[in-house]
């Protein structure tokens, strides 16, 4: 008897993580799901293998508050004419209004009277819509153009026009619905422009020589495009990694920024007074944001609560004052 | 990019509607949509984080000052006036800044309605509407079309409308027409028309019962000319009124005259200016005005009250003298009218523009309103059009014949008690979803540009169309309205090109005018004057005024929730009606605050809640009910109404009427339901006056924090006098606190490295501030403010940020009751109260001397409210933001600001949204804010620019220089609590007509 109690409290006090494995799995599997978006969108594809940058979709994000999630007219700048079979791709064109494909009228109505299922359908079946087109087609076939509603998708619309016995299908132009996965509460002032554009996020201060070894100045020497070795060892020493291609531009008088090709934000450096001051131009969009580029379906990874916020407003020296960001 | 640059980069894209696919839309319990939608094109508002600014035109009277609507999101927010615009110059007044509100009204028509077999309106399609409009006029003969007043494109398209589908136009309806100043104007000069005032270039103005700053043509124009001429010294303004308008209280100097007494001081005035007018009149029409001294102190006023007014016009070089109002509503308002245009053409008429005058050549006369009602009595009248107006509201002759009609299509954004009454009923846009032109004065053309999508609704223009296109198939006309308009306007100037992008850009365009020579009409006025009633009998008694309200104009504003909020200027009452009553005629009658008292005389007879008016001469009555004057019939040779009812008796019924009364600060009340909060408001003795010895306003800024910077500001600053400031100093120094949040200041300067440069601070003149309530309803509609309604007002728990305080005082100089209005905002103190209170540090002093207030942080405890002396800070005892709000309003939020829920405390921020923006900016530029850069709400709207705000740490910001004048004080000073605001008091009456009146 005390052997059976003590084996059903051991298995029941595993069995208690196993389940709660199992809940946390069904959890994350479910929030993933919710996550899933209207068009599959990958960040790791864009980012990763295309070599995109952060702003260059964004790219309203330097400049005001909120990144903004690019227009459809952006994604059609580029899949125009990319991977314009791929099914996703086709999604963008419907919802663009861009003409999808289009069938023998004559044909298709034939199939119709027939009771077969027609090119229109099989195509749309093919893409995984699952559409009442018949029953649209029959009943308003008269007409030379018609909606057709897909319930269930967001209510997307497609458009067929009957053209000298051609039927052309095309997407209603329509936003895209989003899923929003960042947002901040409605008491929350939030501005992205502030974060990037922010000058005092991380810093050092190096005691530059006034000239360098070989006599040469070293506001000229920065001038002249180039990073001493000295100063390449003093970002080694701060951790901010600084690749061998990072080029020097000068930004008006006093100023010159290190701007490194695979990352969004460059140094600065300034001179004041004996000193040279690197710092950080603002910070990297992955430190608020994770790693988007090895993302598929992107999800809110920090907690966004108020206490993760003010940590790193203490530790960056930005404003504590509550109406910097409590509106 | 400054904001203008960036309403002429946009102008041209607000032509087109905007898409749906905002970028960020709200669930309607304010919170955000979990739904991120993207443009299908980029969108150029998206520059400015969604933010945009369109030029339009307001249309909520015949001012049309020209606006811009901040739209964000797609959506309509808020409006602000044009900058550059030549009638308002950037500013709005209160019924402008609400109109808006109009647009997201729960109640507006959705749908066009018909009238069933039931006499129930019942919704229906467009095209079902239409089709029993066109079978009606198609059988029909004797079509009317009634509107409101016209102007711009529409007006001529109206023409064209009735002319091809055989519709007589009728004059049309305005409550307030200005018939006898019309027909004053063409008895004396020819010219049956209004003419635009020319305030800003005279010197002295004398204002015979015309409210300029308040209701009378276009209030804000004048205000905005007031502001600019009270800025010069010599300038001066007489005011004569029976009774005690907020314009008056705003004159130099104001006369109580008695009811038609206008016609016994006109005439005394032209027999003693006669000799030496500019432009001469006939000496036999002069003969028989000429008036005794004697026989005018029948008009009430005393020859030495007089002789300053003569004295003033005799100097003065570009004299102006306007009569309106209250002074031509009456039996011999036509004479007062005819008398001051003589007394114009007399000083020189230099000050009358006739050549940009409004144009009411269109409006009809109460005369024509009875001729319509016989049609309609004489079965007359087959099918007719009503729209823009409620002549039903103002004639009950008028509701009554309506029915005779056989077919009646009415057109509006609500159902009124006309509309409410026609066969057909279609629902029409508001202003910021339509796209049209008006014309605000002959001169000008303005723009009317649509930045919402209407929804099911349609413009008037439209309409006419869409039905001419139905009955005529080859007419010229085009189908759409927009078509109409641009042919319009490329042919506005005929030989110049019409750029017609600049239009769209400015909201406005200037249309060449002839230049009007005036010429005197000697026979005419000669006639008249020997027919007119020269010396009418002045009554005894009491009598009773019927005046346009200041936030209803004649009634139409009504229907704005927003604007009962916001409590009447004088009396503060914010919902229902009442009658106001001379403080000491309530004396002898017993009468008191909330008494129910019954107005009567013969058929007239009003029951209303008693308001004691301190100040106003004895023996009147005023009540804001211009509907009133439908039973109160009409002077038969102009049309005009009247609106004095004399020899009323005053009775109490004996009941009280529960009506909130705001003014005074909040007491406790005795019965829950009626309460006197007037006792406390009396002599409080807050607005101190230059010339006033015994003045308050210690004067100091801040010793605290700042003590090292600004140890001799008194010395230093040469604006301030020795003699006055050590006067001061006697009686009222103190020793200055040090600030209990100093340190703050030190936290910061510890963290941070460096101290905040900035302390914002503001200065409010009450010398140029008119009371028009205006930056009220701009704080309600740019803070998302939470409108509660009468029963919690009844309660005292209204949620204004920012109230107008009656102050009434005696004035020092002449020994003469007066009232000073004050606006009271959250005074954002160095040493604030309420901050010391809070037990979670909701309420908080920043590092710029703001008293922030920490919504999310905030408990409720009210201790804060309880320690503020202002009594400012206003708890949500309901979620007033939330579940108040009907459908469409949450969409009329300003996005910026939070909106507070039950049980939290809020209060004026100084704006702290539009600081951030600018100190955003100035931190991009890597500069400090600049002076004026921030402009809060209130001082946005403010049409005389009486509200500066700025950083008083800059010795060159103007808040500084306001601050240190020698008569900027601070309200209760002594409590050391160091506001930030500081009042600046009447600069004294120094002229000849204060000193000796």
């Amino acid at each position: 008897m005390p052997k059976l109690i003590l084996t059903s409290v051991i298995v029941g006090f595993h069995g208690f993580f196993v389940l709660l494995g199992v809940a946390y799995g069904y959890g994350v599997n479910k929030h993933v799901e919710s996550m899933e978006q209207p068009i599959a969108f990958s960040h790791y594809k864009h980012v990763k293998k295309a070599g995109l940058q952060c702003t260059d979709c964004h790219t309203k994000a330097a400049t005001t508050t909120r990144a903004g999630i690019p227009p459809v007219e952006k994604c059609m700048e580029c899949h125009n004419a990319i991977k314009t079979d791929s099914p996703e791709i086709q999604k963008i064109h419907a919802y663009y209004g861009k003409q999808l494909f289009e069938v023998d009228a004559t044909e298709h109505k034939e199939d119709l009277t027939e009771g077969k299922l027609t090119k229109l359908e099989k195509i749309f079946a093919q893409q995984n819509h699952i559409l009442p087109v018949t029953a649209m087609l029959q009943t308003k076939s008269k007409d030379t153009k018609w909606k057709i509603t897909e319930t269930g998708q967001e209510n997307k619309e497609y458009e067929v026009t009957e053209n000298e016995g051609v039927l052309e299908v095309r997407g209603v132009k329509q936003p895209i619905p989003w899923k929003r996965v960042y947002w901040v509460p409605d008491h929350v002032y939030f501005s992205h422009k502030r974060h990037i554009k922010n000058e005092k996020s991380r810093y050092f201060l190096f005691n530059a020589p006034a000239q360098d070894k070989s006599g040469v100045e070293y506001t000229e020497y920065l001038n002249s495009l180039n990073i001493s070795e000295e100063l390449k060892k003093e970002f080694e020493n701060n951790k901010m990694p600084i690749s061998a291609e990072s080029k020097v531009q000068a930004q008006g008088d006093n100023e010159w920024w290190i701007m490194d090709p695979d990352k969004d934000q460059p140094y600065s450096i300034t001179k004041e007074g004996k000193h040279i001051k690197v710092s950080k131009v603002g910070l990297d969009c992955t430190e608020c944001h994770g790693k988007v580029q090895y993302m598929d379906i992107p999800r809110k990874l920090p907690s966004m609560r108020m206490g993760w916020c003010v940590q790193c407003h203490t530790k960056k020296g930005a404003s504590l004052d509550c109406v910097t960001c409590h509106k | 990019m400054k904001r203008r640059d960036f309403l002429k980069l946009l102008g041209v894209a607000g032509a087109a509607t905007m898409s749906t696919s905002c970028i960020e839309t709200y669930h309607w319990m304010g919170t955000k949509s979990r739904r991120r939608y993207s443009y299908l094109t980029a969108k150029e508002e998206e520059a400015a984080n969604g933010e945009a600014y369109y030029a339009s035109t307001c249309m909520e009277c015949s001012g049309s000052c020209g606006v811009e609507i901040r739209v964000r999101e797609g959506n309509a927010v808020k409006l602000e006036g044009n900058s550059e615009h030549p009638v308002n110059n950037g500013a709005l007044c209160a019924r402008g800044q609400a109109s808006l509100a109009r647009l997201y009204d729960p109640q507006r028509l959705v749908s066009p309605m018909i009238k069933n077999a039931e006499g129930k309106l019942e919704e229906v399609s467009w095209g079902k509407a239409y089709k029993a409009i066109l079978e009606a006029l198609k059988a029909s003969k004797q079509n009317y079309y009634l509107s409101g007043r016209t102007t711009g494109s529409l007006s001529g398209l109206i023409d064209s409308f009735c002319e091809s589908a055989k519709v007589t136009k009728l004059p049309e309806f305005e409550p307030y027409a200005h018939a006898n100043l019309r027909m004053a104007n063409k008895t004396v000069f020819g010219r049956d028309e209004l003419p635009a005032y020319d305030i800003e270039n005279s010197d002295v103005m004398l204002t015979i019962g015309a409210d300029m700053l308040d209701t009378f043509l276009s209030p804000v124009s004048h205000a905005v000319q007031f502001g600019k001429a009270k800025a010069r010294d010599d300038w001066r303004w007489l005011h004569v009124e029976p009774h005690l308008s907020p314009s008056g209280l705003k004159a130099t100097k104001r006369f109580n005259v008695k009811p038609q007494g206008e016609v016994y001081l006109l005439r005394w005035l032209i027999g003693k200016l006669a000799k030496t007018f500019k432009n001469q009149l006939a000496a036999d029409l002069v003969a028989k005005v000429t008036l005794g001294d004697e026989e005018v102190l029948k008009s009430g006023l005393k020859i030495e009250q007089l002789t300053p007014v003569l004295e003033a016009l005799k100097s003065a070089k570009k004299p102006l003298v306007v009569s309106g109002g209250t002074a031509v509503t009456h039996e011999t308002g036509l004479e007062v009218a005819v008398l001051t245009a003589l007394l114009q053409w007399g000083l020189g008429a230099e000050t009358l523009d006739f050549a940009n005058g409004q144009d009411y050549s269109g409006v009809g006369t109460r005369l024509d309103l009875a001729n319509t009602t016989a049609l309609l009595k004489d079965k007359k009248v087959d099918v007719m059009f009503v729209t823009r107006c409620n002549p039903s509201l103002h004639s009950a002759d008028f509701q009554q014949q309506l029915q005779n009609a056989k077919f009646t299509v009415g057109m509006g954004l609500k159902l009124d008690e006309t509309l409410s009454e026609c066969n057909v009923v279609l629902p029409m846009s508001h202003f910021t979803e339509s796209l049209g032109d008006v014309q605000p004065h002959k001169g000008l053309l303005n723009l009317i540009q649509p930045v919402a999508k209407a929804n099911n609704t349609k413009q008037e223009g439209d309409v006419l169309l869409e039905l001419v296109n139905f009955l005529d198939s080859d007419t010229e006309l085009p189908g759409l309205y927009e078509d109409y308009l641009y042919d319009k306007w490329t042919m506005l100037n005929p030989g110049k090109p019409f750029v017609q992008r600049d239009f769209l850009e400015k909201g406005f365009h200037k249309v060449d005018v002839e230049e009007v020579k005036l010429s005197l009409d000697a026979a005419a006025s000669a006639e008249f004057v020997k027919n007119a009633t020269l010396a009418p009998a002045i009554k005894d008694g009491n009598t009773l005024l019927v005046i346009p309200s200041l936030r209803f104009f004649d009634g139409r504003s009504r229907d704005i929730s927003l604007l009962q909020e916001i409590p009447d200027t004088l009396t503060t009452i914010t919902y229902g009606d009442w009658v106001s009553v001379a403080a000491k005629t309530a004396e002898a009658l017993k009468i008191k605050d909330c008494d129910e008292i019954e107005v009567k005389s013969g058929d007239f007879s009003v029951k209303r809640a008693a308001k004691i008016q301190p100040v106003m001469a004895d023996g009147i009555l005023t009540i804001q009910e211009p509907h009133l004057l439908g039973q109160l019939g009409m002077d038969k040779r102009s049309g005009e109404v009247l609106a004095n009812v004399y020899e009323v008796s005053v009775v109490k019924t004996g009941k009280q009427i529960p009506t909130p009364i705001l003014s005074g600060s909040m007491e406790s009340r005795d019965d829950g339901s009626i309460y006197d909060r007037h006792r406390g408001i009396n002599r409080r003795g807050v607005v101190p006056y230059a010339y006033d010895p015994h003045g308050h306003g210690a004067h100091d800024d801040h010793k605290g924090e700042h003590k090292d910077d600004h140890k001799d500001e008194h010395h230093k600053d040469d604006t301030v006098t020795h003699e006055n400031h050590d006067h001061k100093k006697d009686e009222y120094e103190h020793e200055a606190r040090k600030s209990l949040y100093g340190k703050n200041h030190d936290e910061y300067e510890k963290t941070t490295g460096t101290r905040s440069p900035y302390r914002w601070a503001m200065s409010i003149d009450l010398d140029t501030c008119t009371g028009c309530t205006a930056c009220v309803a701009a704080c309600y509609i740019e803070n998302n403010v939470a409108i509660t309604g009468p029963e919690e007002h009844l309660k005292g728990r209204e949620m204004s940020w920012l109230r107008f305080e009656p102050y009434v005082y005696e004035d020092q100089a002449s020994k003469e009751e007066n009232i000073e209005l004050v606006p009271v905002m959250c005074q954002q103190c160095e040493n604030a109260p309420c901050e010391s209170v809070c037990p979670v540090y909701a309420a908080y002093h920043n590092p710029d001397g703001l008293n922030a207030q920490i919504y999310n942080r905030c408990v409720g405890t009210r201790y804060c409210a309880n320690n503020c002396p202002y009594k400012v800070r206003r708890f949500n005892w309901f979620d007033n933001g939330y579940k108040g709000r009907h459908l469409p309003l949450h969409t009329a939020h300003n996005p910026d600001v939070y909106v507070r829920s039950k049980g939290i405390m809020e209060k004026c921020t100084f704006c702290v949204q539009r600081i951030r923006v600018a100190k955003d900016k100035a931190k991009d530029e890597k500069r400090d804010v600049r002076d004026g850069e921030i402009v809060p709400a209130c001082a946005q709207t403010c049409a005389t620019g009486a509200i500066s705000f700025g950083n008083i740490l800059d010795k060159e910001s103007k808040v500084y220089k306001m601050a240190h004048k020698n008569h900027s004080h601070r309200m209760f000073d002594l409590t050391g609590v160091e506001p930030a605001v500081y009042y600046l008091g009447k600069k004294g009456s120094k002229d000849d007509a204060g000193k000796h009146g």
